[in-house]
């Protein structure tokens, strides 16, 4: 009797462990396909609906950045009425995204019940510098929101502009905080270095710890995503020196942008949704038609102006478009910097 | 005053039924999510925060964060339990723990552990409450050198922790940071001793190695005993509650020690780049120094309680940047951000001014969930205690079963349960050759972030070694990291001295 409930405990807790774990990791594809029933039998001819059970599959760990996108936008998908789908969130992290997207092409090519949280950087830095995997291997559904970089410094620099700065970095080096070498605002100093000439000697960090240098005024300038620098900038503790977008930006309106000043670096991070390669085009359209509606709701509306990002909806093959064009102009930047593989 | 106003103001607003229940939901989860190895703050916070869109904002982070701080007190009870560590931060509370459990004081070790974390707890919330804006502004003068000097001044805490050889001491610290050195390098990106595997390119997860070198070598040294000749004696005696109160003389160690602890885990908490790992590793140092115990390392109750009370202290410092200045310290923190933002709150400084009300709630519901997980954890304890003397047939099985599941839902990935066996095999041999174990945590778990910010600062020099001298806080920590690297050996060399 004892070992019979000894055994039935211990199996409950194994079980109990398990089922912690299924919703946050992958499980072996057996289950997974269960979960994702075959693509086959939604793909009719001409008309797409998609399964209870929609997987949003994110290339990074939960609470990640983009994770957090995954849920974010999937949650407001539902909490506004646009649909009723199940999400069943899946994470896959590794390489700047390039593990997840490996798995998403060997695992989920063709399935239309996986949505994909996309951010420009993962979709063509890393195949940029070699590696194998980009954007080019999904079907870009829609890009929803766009984050423009500032160039900051802190309050406490007693450097007010980018003048003043080029004027320092006369007498000395410069010293720059960057988030992760390759990323963008590691190419957007180097971009500013090659045009103006200064003499700048970038710090790496990880994740956000440039912020917090900057915050410190352990350095003197960095470059940050409008929507985390966009806080600080409010408060005094940093001080924004030019953005990154084409025209003026309505948060920060005093502030030129770096094209005003003479140099010519425009870079936007996008945040979308993109299914897995080889997913017919009704069930792309089903979907961006969904986000369409999405991004015209009161409720996203003011998640993008709570995370100060930019709504800029680009569908199905705009998008692409877009990220052709940025691509190029990526790789000649990185060629020129030699971060290209 | 101010603060106090605000703080009444607060309990008001958590005073109801539903919050009550959400806060009592999100502390018990936080201690289950806490004991399970593998799953910690962070995957738990992420997986809650899309159920909780439909809440009140209010009833949201007050769940959330007690999800946060209840993993603190659940992370000790599979570590003193069984040596599995439920999160990297109470890897340091089963050196001492699980040693007290095997010689059958186990009621005690876990009493102390809940108890400490209380402290920890508690206290830290009212600091944060007292004084965290201005600790935040602090907090903002350490860099790149600072946390060079915090995490040096840990890892010359091997000079005391490495037995009758100190050479094995160090070669295991040393091989601990060569662990660390896998994966892309932060300071150039280059990827280092990846081999073209899409796994290394990550490096070495420290939760998979700690389970395996803790709990999973543990169970190989079991198997290869075999049924006859186990030594349960923590599992046989049944636990009642009365048993894990300490008792006068107990509490003589686990009150200094809490209390010191308490101080470190909260400020090391309150940097943004040193969290709860961190803050126990210190706080079990520092108490390594001021003890009394001669079993400090091999089951000393003290040991226990530095270790508890500083994790769950760091809780309440993690809190300083996020609410004062609007940075996530870690990224449970920045997953409560988040959830801020989905709320509609401005993150950062004017997150008092706009949200006061909140926030203060908030700030409240930290001082009641502590009371709950205390209650919670001294009632799970032997609950758990019987699960366990029931399955004690089984239980081999039974743990490893629970350490593969738990290491595999941290990133999904079957490579880290390969590294958690493989680590396991490992520890096995470093124990049956006496090697210390402890060293080569602390390599494993300070090492990464030592290399980075001496190179990060070696750059924010320009080359110059001066920075570390020439910043006052890094000057100061480096000269008690000296201080403390030859204090045992001065002091062994002048008590013979004076002994003759």
């Amino acid at each position: 009797m004892k070992k019979s409930l000894a055994l039935l405990l211990a199996l409950c807790l194994v079980v109990a462990a398990t089922a912690c774990s299924n919703s946050s990791s992958s499980s072996a594809p057996a289950s997974q396909a269960s979960e994702a029933a075959p693509a086959s039998s939604t793909e009719a001819q001409g008309s797409y609906t998609p399964q209870k059970n929609i997987t949003i599959f994110a290339p990074y760990s939960a609470g990640g950045g983009v994770d957090i996108w995954g849920r974010n936008f999937s949650a407001m998908l539902v909490s506004t009425g646009i649909v009723d789908n199940n999400w069943v969130y899946e994470n896959v992290n590794g390489g700047t995204g390039q593990v997840g997207l490996g798995t998403v092409v060997s695992q989920y090519q063709g399935k239309d019940s996986v949505l994909i949280p996309t951010a420009t950087n993962y979709l063509m830095t890393p195949y940029i510098q070699g590696k194998e995997y980009s954007y080019k291997d999904l079907t870009m559904v829609a890009q929803l929101v766009v984050d423009y970089r500032v160039f900051v410094t802190s309050a406490q620099s007693g450097y007010t502009s980018m003048e003043d700065l080029i004027t320092a970095s006369k007498d000395h080096e410069l010293v720059a905080a960057i988030s992760g070498v390759g990323g963008i605002g590691h190419i957007a100093i180097e971009q500013f270095k090659s045009l103006s000439g200064a003499s700048i000697r970038s710090v790496p960090f990880d994740g956000n710890e440039d912020t917090i240098a900057l915050l410190g005024n352990q350095v003197e300038l960095g470059n940050l995503a409008l929507s985390e620098a966009l806080p600080h900038i409010q408060s005094g503790d940093l001080i924004a020196l030019a953005v990154t977008s084409e025209e003026r930006l309505p948060a920060i309106p005093d502030i030129p942008t770096c094209t005003e000043l003479g140099y010519d670096i425009t870079f936007k991070t996008g945040r979308g949704v993109a299914m897995p390669g080889g997913v017919s085009d009704e069930a792309r359209d089903y979907w961006i038609d969904k986000l369409q509606q999405l991004v015209e709701t009161d409720e996203f509306k003011a998640y993008a102006d709570n995370s100060s990002n930019t709504i800029a909806f680009l569908a199905g093959e705009d998008y692409v478009a877009d990220l052709d064009r940025d691509y190029e102009a990526m790789k000649v930047i990185m060629t020129d910097l030699g971060l290209a593989g | 005053m101010d603060i106090l106003e605000n703080l009444l103001a607060g309990f008001q607003t958590i005073f109801c039924l539903d919050t009550m229940i959400y806060l009592f939901v999100g502390t018990f989860l936080g201690t289950i999510i806490g004991a399970l190895p593998g799953m910690g703050a962070s995957t738990g916070t992420s997986i809650l925060l899309p159920l909780t869109f439909s809440m009140s904002p209010l009833n949201a982070l007050v769940m959330l964060m007690g999800v946060y701080y209840g993993t603190q007190y659940g992370g000790s009870l599979t570590a003193i339990l069984i040596n599995i560590p439920g999160t990297s931060s109470s890897a340091i509370t089963a050196v001492d723990g699980y040693a007290l459990m095997k010689r059958g004081k186990g009621a005690i070790a876990l009493g102390a552990a809940q108890f400490s974390s209380f402290i920890g707890g508690m206290i830290s919330t009212v600091l944060l409450t007292v004084c965290g804006v201005s600790l935040a502004r602090v907090a903002l003068k350490f860099s790149a050198p600072e946390y060079f000097a915090l995490t040096l001044m840990g890892l010359t805490l091997v000079s005391g922790l490495t037995g009758n050889y100190p050479a094995k001491g160090y070669m295991m610290m040393l091989f601990g940071m060569a662990l660390g050195c896998v994966g892309i390098d932060t300071v150039s990106g280059i990827e280092r001793f990846a081999f073209d595997s899409l796994y290394l390119v990550d490096g070495f997860k420290t939760v998979p190695i700690l389970v395996g070198l803790l709990g999973f070598s543990e169970l190989l040294g079991t198997i290869e005993k075999g049924p006859k000749n186990q030594d349960n004696q923590g599992l046989t005696t049944k636990v009642r509650v009365a048993d894990m109160i300490p008792s006068r003389r107990d509490w003589k160690e686990i009150l200094p020690s809490s209390l010191r602890g308490t101080v470190i885990g909260f400020v090391v908490g309150a940097l943004p780049g040193a969290g709860a790992t961190i803050s126990s590793v210190l706080a079990y140092g520092y108490q390594k120094k001021r003890t009394h115990n001669p079993d400090f390392g091999n089951g000393a109750v003290d040991g226990v309680s530095a270790a508890e009370s500083s994790n769950n202290a760091s809780t309440g410092g993690a809190m300083v940047p996020m609410l004062a200045l609007g940075i996530p310290g870690s990224p449970t923190t920045a997953i409560l951000m988040t959830a801020l933002v989905m709320f509609g709150m401005k993150t950062g400084p004017q997150l008092f001014t706009t949200n006061g009300t909140t926030i203060w709630a908030v700030i409240a519901s930290m001082y009641i969930g502590n009371v709950f997980l205390l209650v919670i954890n001294i009632l799970m304890v032997p609950l758990l205690i019987f699960i366990l003397h029931l399955a004690q047939d089984i239980l081999t099985p039974l743990v490893a079963a629970l350490c593969i599941v738990g290491v595999y839902s941290l990133y999904g990935r079957i490579f880290d349960v390969g590294i958690m066996l493989l680590f396991a095999v490992i520890g096995y041999f470093f124990k049956k050759f006496n090697f210390p174990i402890l060293p080569l945590i602390l390599g494993v778990i300070l090492g990464p972030t030592a290399e980075s910010s001496f190179r990060q600062a070696m750059v924010m020099s320009g080359g110059s070694v001066g920075i570390f001298l020439t910043r006052p806080i890094s000057c100061i920590m480096l000269l008690v990291c000296v201080v403390s690297f030859f204090y045992t050996p001065i002091k062994e060399r002048l008590r013979s001295k004076s002994g003759q």
